[in-house]
């Protein structure tokens, strides 16, 4: 995937966990892991807004675009 | 939601019933068409005897042609069966846009067009029979048959848009 969630390294720079996002922002562990390990196909504004607010960041501090493949899914 | 499932649930008992008596009359066919060559002379004279005008070597060769068009018929009937129990079986589940369902109604669509096939050899079989009554009216070919060839792709291609959609959404947090 061509875009790059970089989750943890701004998790790491606020010296907060995983599980304390999840808290904060109400969303579960396992969806935000989904998010962090790259798994996630989408994510809703409404997810992002949250982050973003909790993380005092900008989407373009979560979210990077970088060299890679588009992954094509088949029929 | 509850009626619904035991609709669905009887549907399966149905297909499973079909599913064991397609296989037994396969079975049945094979048996009937080989043994059809030792009790050749048995066959003919019980012909001969009820329909004494008609070619007899024609109408055993026909009745050995049907039975094995019944065996070949089994094959697609069998894809039918067995993956419409498993598409059921996801809908039970509440699986019923799980991807390999499009495969499945796909593979549905290539059986009904196999069985919609077989009307050509049966067509070149009947012939075989002249002079017993059986004549082609037209009734074998039927347009509710190949649309519903149409209507299984259509329903598969549906299946994979549904599949992808609960992909995305299974990825969005």
């Amino acid at each position: 995937m061509a875009v790059l969630v970089r989750l943890d390294e701004v998790l790491q720079a606020r010296r907060m966990t995983l599980t304390e996002l999840a808290q904060a922002v109400d969303i579960t562990l396992a969806n935000l892991s989904i998010l962090k390990t790259g798994k996630a196909r989408a994510i809703r504004f409404t997810t992002l807004d949250a982050i973003c607010r909790v993380l005092e960041c900008q989407p373009g501090d979560i979210l990077v675009h970088g060299p890679g493949e588009v992954e094509e899914d088949e029929d | 939601m509850g009626r619904r499932d035991r609709i669905l649930r009887f549907t399966v008992v149905v297909l499973r019933v079909l599913l064991v008596l397609n296989i037994a009359f396969a079975a049945a066919f094979v048996i009937a068409a080989l043994v059809s060559f030792p009790l050749h002379d048995m066959l003919a004279a019980r012909i001969v005897g009820k329909y004494p005008a008609v070619d007899v070597e024609r109408v055993v060769t026909g009745i050995r042609a049907l039975l094995l068009l019944g065996v070949a018929a089994a094959v697609p009937a069998h894809i039918i069966f067995s993956r419409l129990i498993a598409v059921i079986g996801t809908v039970l589940a509440g699986e019923t846009f799980a991807s390999p369902n499009a495969r499945r109604v796909r593979a549905i669509g290539w059986a009904l067009l196999a069985i919609q096939l077989l009307d050509v050899p049966l067509l070149l079989i009947i012939p075989n029979f002249a002079g017993m009554g059986v004549r082609v009216d037209g009734s074998s070919i039927s347009i509710g048959g190949w649309l519903s060839v149409l209507v299984a792709f259509v329903l598969a291609r549906v299946f994979a848009e549904g599949a992808a959609l609960r992909e995305d959404l299974e990825g969005t947090v």
